[in-house]
């Protein structure tokens, strides 16, 4: 599903260059649960970045999905994120002036899906209630829910999530855990995520350790 | 539809800044339509006075009269002849509906007393009152001038404290150089309007003829009415082509705006018309291009997220442009009813152009114009909103979520 083939990233600021991806080989399964842990800085948010077509390496390739993403013009890739990927934030990003109804019928709208049952969908994450109000009417677990189905509504393949449980508090943080496995098992969408928190860890089928832009660890469950 | 949709409801939600906004572009907008609307109907009753009640829409006369027609001379006057010719081909003009001759000459009014000087018209009354519908309305007694009759401008009339039925005497000398005089009863008194004709009398041109022992059908003026003052270039332009085939004398067409300096009036108008409107644009253009660039600036991180979603470029675009158009719209809204409550509460203003006292002004808005000022702000609010727009869509998604 995503294979990444001796990437580097480096950032310039001014004359200093800095690498924060150091040569980094991976391939994530379609149907994996993986999260990405590590310190700050160590590079997580970059790689997550790179996946989802948000920002290019400086070196090497990434395949999402059998497509060389750096082969893709700004428009195709606009296209194919829609299509294929869902991103969920650490700050939820909801559309303010939406509704929660009009936020997941938005991402509907640009893959030019209408019949997806968004009320089913809100059901099973259990935010059904809540389907008319703002987002912020809603507190932070139920906005990452929100953003949670925003993300699986238009049945990506892959879902890429920076820290979404960050601004939580550990039950609302284990409760999105729990409905991104759900999900995971329901539509086999393969999910990679980035977390500080190790007790997050228990449910996923996959870690990798990051460390000074570098894998340090690969477990498989 | 969705970007309007997210367009008006950021402009709810924020309140404050959409009504200052709208409120900036609406003073635009008033000031815009109350100038249109009082300096437009300011030109239109001055150039329909001063043609319908002085110097018709179009004048033919002997080539180099109008130069010298402060002298009033009559070595240039246009014998029975040309003048028939020229009646001939005005009759067979359908957009002239009438004409009117004159016999133009400057005298000395008497009331035995003192004695002043005074311009006169010697004219058919008939022809003129047709030629010239609103002329009726400045004179005050009698307007079917008949022989042995004079109507006098109101500024003799103070002057020589002179009232209608009073006897004057008129003394003028004739192109030889002979002098004659004849005596005359007022019947009417004309008021005054500005520029040249304007504090001139009329006579019957009998009295004219008799008075400068001019020939049977001898005048220097002709006055021309168009069906329609539009058709008055068009009009010149064909009788100008035509005069040219005759030979002999040589004569000359004007239309009403090459005899009046309130053109240049006119047109001043137009100007301050146009310095107005260039205002509304800056006005709005400064205030849409800055609540856009706010606007885009606040929401760096939305957008970033509608990117990442795959929203297309061109939905960001119009999800702002949208909310400049909007926003346009609502000042447009505002700014009219405002115009239009403004004018209803004014209503009719008197003024004074000159020596002419209580002019009365209706100030008019047409559609044209509301549509106009519209068409105008929404087009300006799209040229402001374009620019922060496309900067948006083309924000770097990283950079954007990063903010
Ligand atoms: N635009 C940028 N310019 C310069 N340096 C950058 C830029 N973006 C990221 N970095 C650097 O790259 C490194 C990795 O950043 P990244 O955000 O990927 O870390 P992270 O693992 O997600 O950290 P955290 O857990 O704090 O989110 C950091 O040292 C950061 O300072
Ligand atoms: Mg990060």
């Amino acid at each position: 599903m995503v294979i990444l083939k001796n990437v580097y990233k480096s950032y310039k600021t001014g004359e200093v260059v800095t690498e924060v991806i150091k040569g980094l080989n991976l391939e994530i399964k379609q149907g994996e649960f993986v999260a990405i842990i590590g310190p700050s800085g160590s590079g997580k948010s970059t790689i997550l970045n790179m996946i989802g077509g948000l920002d290019t390496p400086s070196k090497g390739d990434i395949f999402v999905d059998n497509q060389d993403i750096a082969k893709l013009s700004d428009a195709e890739l606009s296209k194919f994120r829609a299509k294929k990927l869902g991103f969920i934030f650490q700050d939820f990003n909801l559309i303010p002036v939406f509704t929660v109804r009009e936020n997941i019928k938005f991402v509907l709208d640009v893959i030019k899906h209408s019949n997806e049952d968004i009320e089913h969908l809100l059901q099973e994450i259990g935010i059904l209630e809540h389907i008319d109000k703002f987002p912020d009417q809603l507190s932070g677990g139920q906005k990452q829910r929100v953003a949670v189905a925003r993300a699986l509504v238009g049945k990506p393949k892959l879902i890429l999530a920076d820290e979404p449980t960050a601004n939580l508090d550990s039950k609302s943080a284990q409760k999105v855990i729990e409905i991104m496995k759900k999900m995971q098992k329901e539509f086999n969408t393969t999910f990679i995520f980035s977390t500080h928190d190790t007790r997050l860890t228990s449910e996923v089928s996959r870690i990798l350790e990051l460390e000074d832009g570098k894998i340090v660890r690969d477990i498989k469950k | 539809m969705k970007s309007f949709k997210i367009a008006y409801r950021n402009l709810l939600r924020m309140k404050r800044r959409t009504f200052l906004t709208a409120s900036l572009i609406a003073v635009g907008v008033v000031f815009v339509l109350l100038f249109v609307s009082f300096s437009g109907s300011f030109k239109n009753y001055m150039i329909s006075q001063i043609t319908d009640s002085m110097l018709g829409h179009i004048q033919i006369h002997k080539k180099g009269y109008v130069s010298s027609l402060d002298s009033l001379p009559l070595d240039k006057n246009l014998k029975a002849k040309i003048v028939k010719k020229i009646t001939e081909k005005l009759q067979s003009m359908p957009e002239v509906v009438s004409f009117s001759k004159r016999l133009k000459f400057g005298a000395m009014i008497s009331n035995f007393t003192t004695s002043t000087n005074v311009r006169l018209n010697g004219i058919y009354p008939k022809q003129e009152m047709k030629t010239l519908p609103l002329l009726k309305n400045r004179i005050k007694g009698r307007v079917d001038l008949k022989p042995g009759e004079i109507i006098i401008p109101e500024l003799i009339a103070k002057g020589m404290k002179l009232k209608i039925g009073d006897t004057v005497v008129l003394v003028a000398t004739n192109a030889k150089g002979s002098m004659n005089a004849k005596t005359l009863k007022i019947a009417g008194i004309v008021g005054i309007l500005s520029g040249p004709g304007g504090k001139d009398g009329y006579i019957h041109i009998q009295d004219a003829r008799e008075l400068l022992r001019a020939d049977k059908g001898e005048i220097n003026e002709i006055i021309i009415r168009t069906k329609n003052i539009s058709q008055v270039d068009a009009t010149t332009l064909k009788l100008k082509k035509w005069i040219k085939t005759i030979a002999k004398p040589k004569l000359e067409v004007h239309s009403w705006k090459k005899l009046t300096p309130f053109i240049n009036i006119a047109k001043m108008i137009d100007l301050m018309s146009i310095s107005i409107q260039i205002v509304l644009i800056s006005l709005v253009l400064i205030s849409i291009l800055n609540v856009m660039i706010m606007s885009v600036y606040e929401r760096i991180k939305e957008i970033g997220t509608l990117k990442a979603i795959g929203t297309p470029k061109s939905f960001i675009v119009s999800m702002f442009v949208n909310e400049g158009i909007l926003l346009a719209i609502l000042g447009a809204i505002i700014g009219t009813a405002l115009t239009f409550v403004l004018i209803l509460l004014v209503g009719d203003v008197r003024f004074s152009f000159g020596r002419q006292d209580n002019l009365l002004l209706t100030p008019q808005i047409t559609v044209y114009d509301v549509m106009f000022v519209w068409i105008l702000v929404i087009c300006i609010s799209i040229v402001a909103s374009i620019y922060p727009s496309i900067k948006a869509a083309n924000l770097k998604p990283v950079e954007a979520l990063r903010s």
